[in-house]
């Protein structure tokens, strides 16, 4: 065996011996393994001549200039090892939210050190170096966060906070060097546009389908025959895959409006938004008719009968007691439906339905990813917003009613 | 003021109850004890109409049931079951102002009836009213189950069990103190138990069912002096059956007039707390004292046993 | 845009609505690929030039689902190529179709007789099927046809093609060309990608993936150009000609029968360099497609 071997061996042993495990955080090793590799290994950013161009790798030290480059390496090598340590939660909270507000703004700085003036078409991209790094510092501060347990507003506080510190870094034009910055300049029209369209889209399929999942829940959760019936069929059309659902609906949708052609006044057309919405109505029964049927069903037995047998009818039973003791249960479903909703509206767009799979699929065409990652970034952040923001709703009132 | 007239209830070929009759008299606490599967709740249930009879009728003060709408007939008639079943989304002030609400009492009048409940029910306004039933002990969630039965002021009450989730020591205290409320309030109680000691403590009359069928319908005493030969003399047990009976009478009516020495004993205890007293001493006669601390005179043990004799 | 949700309150205003029927915009869309977005685009700004009340479903979906929508009259106009007649009324194995001018005839017949659509004036572009060799490859072999590059194979010229499954396997495509240029690829002088994206295969090309020089394009892609490639050409006429076309359903033409000649010109002016010019801006330059369309309109004197 060589001597560098020896020497490695040697230094690996040290991960074995029981006093080592004591003194390191066990997910530290793997955030400070990612990032300490990460920085010297993988490229930082890739300078492409022009959009469609695969692009060259930057290091850290290339794509940065020396005077940042190095206090940034330094900066991010300490919070690394904050990591590793076993230190106190809200120390590794802070470590990881400094780091990461750190990579953000270091990225915006590239363009400006890599990008002769004269190659206007050039772009910079991310590149591997940056989403690990981005990766291991966000388990840093998922994991800090978990421990802490902070409650729902806590947690809502920590997204707000991250929503404004994104929004200072857009509003202050540190990305605007950056390939993604540059795709939303030419296509910022398409991008708010659509983007009103793919939230409109979601949230009305939500709308439509507590609508009409609330009274089938409860006709259900009333009824076993019916549910029998109901619940089989609606598992059904989960399966079936969204691009052939859209499809689905276009050709009676089509024969409706062009039978009676007044409905397409109202938008109701084989194309766009009208199969859009039914397709996502479709799915969104499930998730929401069976959380109805499994909250009005754990109503606890005896709380039911005192309703009953104080002299409530069945709506005032329904609607006093029922419904509301089954509210934290529909609302997970509405939550599971929203997020659902908000990915696969993406799709929509092969049918004309419009939303971010616009930029998706013309990006895609294109082979320009930063147009893809400029209609897929949205989505992502809408679902994640909107997982976290009820999620936060469901727990606190699940705290105002249970020990 | 309910008469149960020849009631029968069928799920498929299975009687839960069969050709049962029974009246209960107006401000009278009547238990229905038996076995689980004796149809005791099934019973209850019929007279307020949440299961109805597959034969026969039931009357309160007259009118047949059947002729009045379920929900109106229920909010008359206050319910508890055990468990409870509080509202866990609703304060307590909310849970116990529910038929009030139900009969659109105005909000005045509720809140002062609420306010009058729990201080009935030794629950402060100030401290419990807007508390959620989870975070109240199980003897507390138990009162304000009692409370919101009680609070549109039916004159009947229907129990399932309502002591059935307490520890023995506040399970003793709710007995008393529902007996209090009843001599208080004059209310008329239907309360269903397996519990022969409890039967015997509240009722003024028993009804013993087992499989459907009424086997006895008698005052406690009668009960254990005489039991219906089989089923009821089984549950009523022979060998606690002296013990029984000596609980159903005081020493206020066994006293005799003289002296006796050692430290006196309440003339309003029970003739079975008093013969503990007399064994655990070692004594023949004990002193008797009323409340007052004023000497009664005196309890003597052949007295006692003179009582307890059951044979004929 | 979503007006679905009024549907209930407002049926009885619909009546009134579809009476003024002729009073409507119209309804220009096109194919969600970058040349669609452009001609599109282009489209759109001559018929409002023109006064017209125009509303914008360019980028709408794929050609099936435009071609449905055309045909349904959800929308009135949009750009299609000559030789998809032939799919469109599974006549795509004749042999017309390679004749510019008689596809286009046929694609014209074909479509009015059989759903009253107008096949308006042609752009003399040919954006079909072709090989893209790198511009250094063929200046150093002076390869400038299919017939050069043919030879050039045969006796035994470096080349890998990165291509399509489809273009690869499909009896009309790569065996079409090597049958008349009398070339044979071998499989290792091939690399197949999946999906028909030609700047997937563009992209190897330029960046030569294994060793990839060639690769199979569409004639007027943008990113030719760009990506060093020159588009060798099909001096026998080996493929069915797609010449971009605006396509209009009757009525719409009726109710405005100046849209043919205001398009006329416009399209004339198309041709394959411009093309590809134009898509390239769209494509490598990352400009948005309205504002190339503009540009050259302007450029042209079509706008002001």
């Amino acid at each position: 065996m060589t001597a560098v071997g020896e020497r490695l061996l040697k230094s690996a042993s040290v991960f074995a011996a029981p006093s080592f495990a004591g003194r390191f955080d066990k997910l530290g090793v793997v955030i400070f393994a990612l990032a300490a590799a990460a920085l010297p290994l993988e490229p930082f950013a890739t300078l492409k001549a022009n959009r469609i161009v695969s692009g060259k790798g930057l290091s850290f030290f290339d794509a940065l200039p020396a005077a940042v480059a190095e206090p940034a390496f330094g900066l991010l090598l300490a919070a690394a090892i904050l990591a590793l340590l076993r230190t106190r939660p809200e120390l590794k909270l802070v470590a990881g939210a400094v780091a990461i507000i750190a990579i953000l703004a270091l990225i915006g700085l590239v363009p400006g050190h890599v990008v002769p003036p004269e190659a206007s078409l050039a772009r910079v991209a991310p590149a591997s170096g940056f989403w690990i790094l981005i990766f291991a510092f966000a388990i840093l501060v998922a994991d800090a966060m978990a421990r802490l347990e902070l409650g729902p507003v806590a947690r809502v506080s920590a997204l707000a906070a991250a929503a404004l510190v994104v929004g200072a870094i857009l509003g202050s034009g540190l990305w605007n060097g950056l390939s993604v910055l540059k795709e939303y300049a030419a296509h910022s029209d398409a991008f708010w546009r659509e983007g009103a369209t793919h939230v409109e889209l979601a949230f009305s399929s939500l709308a439509a389908a507590v609508l009409a999942g609330l009274p089938l829940g409860v006709a259900c959760q009333r009824s076993p025959a019916l549910r029998s019936a109901t619940l089989p069929v609606l598992n059904i059309i989960q399966t079936v895959p969204s691009i052939a659902m859209y499809g689905l609906m276009m050709a009676p949708l089509g024969l409706l409006a062009a039978r009676f052609p007044v409905l397409q006044d109202f938008g109701v057309r084989g194309i766009g938004a009208a199969p859009a919405l039914i397709a996502l109505f479709l799915y969104s029964l499930l998730p929401v008719t069976a959380n109805v049927v499994v909250g009005l069903e754990q109503a606890p037995a005896e709380v039911v009968e005192a309703a009953k047998g104080m002299g409530m009818t069945g709506s005032q039973r329904l609607l006093r007691v029922e419904l509301p003791l089954a509210f934290p249960v529909i609302l997970t479903g509405i939550r599971v439906v929203l997020v659902q909703n908000i990915g696969l509206v993406t799709v929509a767009a092969l049918i004309g339905g419009g939303g971010f799979g616009e930029l998706v699929f013309q990006g895609i065409g294109q082979s320009a990813n930063d147009l893809v990652l400029l209609g897929a970034a949205p989505t992502i952040a809408l679902a994640f917003i909107a997982a976290i923001l009820l999620d936060a709703l469901i727990e606190w009132l699940d705290k105002r009613k249970h020990p | 003021m309910i008469e149960i007239d020849a009631v029968s209830r069928y799920f498929g070929d299975n009687a839960a109850v069969e050709d049962l009759s029974l009246s209960v008299a107006r401000g009278t606490i009547v238990t229905l004890v038996g076995t689980s599967g004796s149809g005791k709740s099934t019973l209850l249930r019929m007279i307020n109409r949440l299961i109805e009879p597959s034969k026969g009728s039931i009357l309160i003060d007259g009118r047949d049931t059947r002729t009045v709408p379920g929900e109106k007939l229920r909010r008359g008639i206050g319910y508890v079951i055990q468990g409870y079943g509080l509202f866990p989304h609703w304060t307590v002030a909310r849970n116990i102002a529910t038929v009030p609400n139900l009969l659109n009492w105005d909000a005045r009048r509720t809140e002062r009836r609420v306010n009058e409940l729990l201080a009935l029910f030794e629950l402060d306004p100030n401290l419990h009213a807007s508390k959620f039933p989870h975070e109240l002990s199980g003897g507390q969630q138990q009162r304000v189950g009692v409370a919101r039965a009680l609070a549109a002021e039916p004159s009947l009450l229907l129990m399932d069990e309502p002591f059935g989730a307490l520890d023995p020591i506040i399970r003793a205290k709710a007995q008393e103190d529902l007996l209090t409320l009843q001599r208080r309030l004059g209310v008329t109680i239907v309360l269903v138990t397996h519990d022969m000691e409890e039967a015997i403590a509240l009722g003024d009359r028993i009804a013993v069912m087992d499989r459907g069928r009424l086997l006895q319908y008698a005052s406690p005493a009668e009960v254990l002096a005489r039991p219906a030969p089989g089923f009821v003399q089984r549950l009523v047990g022979d060998r606690e059956r002296p013990f029984r009976l000596l609980s159903l009478t005081k020493v206020a009516e066994c006293a005799e007039p003289g002296e006796a020495a050692g430290e006196p004993i309440s003339d309003q205890v029970s003739l079975r707390e008093a013969l503990s007293d007399l064994l655990a001493r070692g004594a023949e006669a004990l002193p008797v004292a009323a409340a007052d601390g004023s000497s009664i005179g005196r309890i003597t043990l052949s007295a006692l046993l003179a009582r307890a004799r059951l044979a004929a | 845009m979503n007006k679905l949700t009024s549907l209930v309150a407002g049926l009885a205003l619909a009546a009134a609505a579809a009476v003024g029927a002729e009073a409507d915009p119209i309804v220009v869309a096109s194919k969600i690929d970058t040349e669609g977005n452009l001609l599109g685009n282009i489209i759109v700004q001559v018929l409002q030039a023109h006064g017209l009340q125009v509303t914008n479903e360019v980028s709408l979906g794929t050609t099936p689902i435009v071609r449905k929508a055309l045909i349904a009259g959800e929308i009135d106009i949009y750009p299609e190529y000559t030789g998809n007649a032939g799919f469109f009324f599974n006549k795509a194995d004749d042999t017309l179709w390679k004749d510019a001018a008689k596809g286009y005839e046929e694609a014209k017949t074909l479509d009015y007789d059989a759903n009253k659509i107008v096949w308006l004036t042609p752009a003399p572009a040919n954006n079909t099927w072709a090989i893209g060799l790198l511009e250094s490859v063929a200046s150093a072999n002076k390869l400038k046809t299919l017939d050069d590059f043919g030879k050039w194979v045969a006796a035994g010229g470096k080349v890998k093609l990165a291509g399509s499954s489809e273009f690869v396997n499909s009896a009309a495509a790569l065996p079409a060309f090597e049958k008349a240029y009398n070339f044979t690829l071998k499989p290792d002088q091939l690399l197949v990608l999946s999906g028909g994206d030609t700047s997937a295969t563009i992209k190897a090309a330029a960046e030569q993936t294994d060793g990839v020089n060639a690769a199979m394009v569409y004639g007027t892609d943008g990113a030719i150009g760009a990506a060093g490639l020159v588009v060798l050409d099909d001096d026998k006429g080996v493929q069915p000609v797609y010449a971009p076309t605006p396509i209009i359903r009757e009525a719409a033409l009726k109710a405005h029968p100046e849209i043919a000649d205001d398009l006329k010109p416009v399209f004339a002016s198309l041709d394959l360099k411009t093309l590809q010019t134009l898509n390239g801006r769209i494509q490598v330059n990352g400009e948005a497609a309205k504002d190339v369309a503009i540009d050259y309109l302007k450029s042209k004197g079509f706008l002001k």
